[in-house]
């Protein structure tokens, strides 16, 4: 069995045979021409991706919900959330900053999650065929606009410029940030484009 | 030319149809055969980018007021202030994100531009590394802007200290930004095209 593919990064139309082209097979093939990675394919079912996404949701509501740090200056304390955080930003007359930081740390993130997770269960369940391109196309438009891996060294650089002026707890929504981003690690992983439709025709393996 | 045109978003191959736009069978994103006016529109967000570039770096991103007095920062003075009070290493942090980043993607991009429109296909192998490599560190130099969002909600000690954002931040912001885009716009498979005589799709 063999099947045709083309490299998204240099347009070359190649012939995939042997182990690779079999549908369910995992395995990483590398353009011929460029070397950008032309497929990637894990075994597997809609199980652990799902699952992995579904966690992802309650750790961004925590990482949203609670202070990221608070801070003790003379006896008194500070603390922000990132959507307070945000506000001060806009308070400041800073509009479009607060709209850069809020579409890429809470829209973005939240859309391609809820899309993500909402595909894969359909997916899961076998409803929903017709609605699953749609979901796809608005995954990976927010997934490109999510930044929380920056954000979240953004706030290990602020959490040490603090820590020179006043004593810094690290608050619990900063761990959530930390569980979500393994989480979200792991699940990039477990799925690709590939496996996406993979799965969504039918799941041969 | 080619009969097949291949989804940038799903990466499934679809067989060429002559109507004027055609979408993709499986995931419904609308498909060309290379992006369209890429080199302009990347040429166009490069040159804001680069424009926006001199007062990102020249005017002051934040201002902090103390009971010692007041005090303007720009982005390389936040990154002399790092090194200053010993964080080695998240000096060297923000200085790459911050600095290296930026002038880098400028130029790497201006490199592919040219590559791209005059067909250095010699150098394709090389050049589209570069730009994927562009594309992927691009984002971390957001990371100013969320240390800058972080500072100015946590110090507002009415009278001990306040940090407020400034305009440089929202010009450095708005480079991150229009090279991000600059880079979604190129079109790294006009590196391998052959030259015009083969019939380009420029």
């Amino acid at each position: 069995m063999s099947r045709l593919i083309t490299c998204l990064h240099c347009d070359l139309l190649q012939r995939l045979s042997g182990a690779e082209a079999e549908a369910g097979a995992a395995g990483v093939v590398h353009c011929s021409r460029c070397g950008a990675e032309l497929l990637h394919a894990h075994t597997g079912s809609a199980d652990l991706p799902l699952a992995l996404a579904l966690a992802c949701i309650p750790t961004f509501l925590i990482a949203v919900g609670f202070p990221l740090v608070s801070m003790n200056v003379q006896g008194a304390t500070v603390a922000t959330t990132l959507p307070g955080a945000i506000v001060a930003l806009f308070r400041h007359g800073m509009a479009f900053l607060a709209f850069v930081v809020f579409v890429t740390t809470l829209l973005a993130p939240a859309a391609q999650l809820l899309f993500l997770a909402g595909s894969l269960l359909l997916i899961r369940f076998r409803r929903g065929a017709p609605h699953i391109p749609l979901m796809f196309r608005f995954w990976a438009a927010f997934h490109e606009w999510g930044m929380l891996d920056v954000l979240m060294l953004g706030m290990l650089v602020a959490l040490g410029k603090l820590a020179a002026i006043a004593a810094v707890v690290p608050g619990p929504a900063l761990w959530a940030y930390a569980g979500l981003l393994v989480l979200m690690a792991a699940q990039r992983t477990t799925l690709s484009t590939h496996d996406f439709w993979r799965l969504s025709e039918g799941g041969r393996t | 030319m080619s009969v097949f045109v291949a989804c940038q978003r799903c990466g499934q191959l679809a067989r060429r149809v002559a109507t004027p736009s055609m979408a993709c069978p499986r995931c419904g994103t609308r498909l060309f055969l290379r992006k369209p006016a890429s080199l302009q529109r990347t040429l166009a967000y490069l040159i804001a980018a680069a424009v926006l570039y001199i007062p990102a770096n020249l005017l002051p991103i934040m201002h902090t007021a103390t009971i010692q007095g007041d005090e303007d920062d720009t982005i390389m003075s936040g990154v002399l202030v790092l090194i200053h009070s010993g964080s080695w290493p998240l000096a060297a942090l923000v200085f790459f994100a911050s600095i290296m980043v930026p002038i880098l993607k400028l130029l790497a991009l201006s490199v592919l531009l040219l590559a791209a429109r005059f067909r250095w296909r010699d150098h394709a192998h090389a050049l589209g590394r570069l730009y994927r490599l562009v594309e992927f560190v691009g984002r971390w130099s957001l990371l100013d802007i969320y240390v800058l969002t972080l500072l100015v909600a946590l110090v507002q000690l009415q009278a001990l200290a306040t940090i407020e954002p400034r305009a440089g931040a929202v010009a450095f912001a708005m480079v991150v930004i229009l090279t991000i885009l600059a880079a979604r716009s190129f079109d790294p498979r006009l590196l391998w095209d052959p030259p015009p005589a083969g019939g380009g799709a420029r």
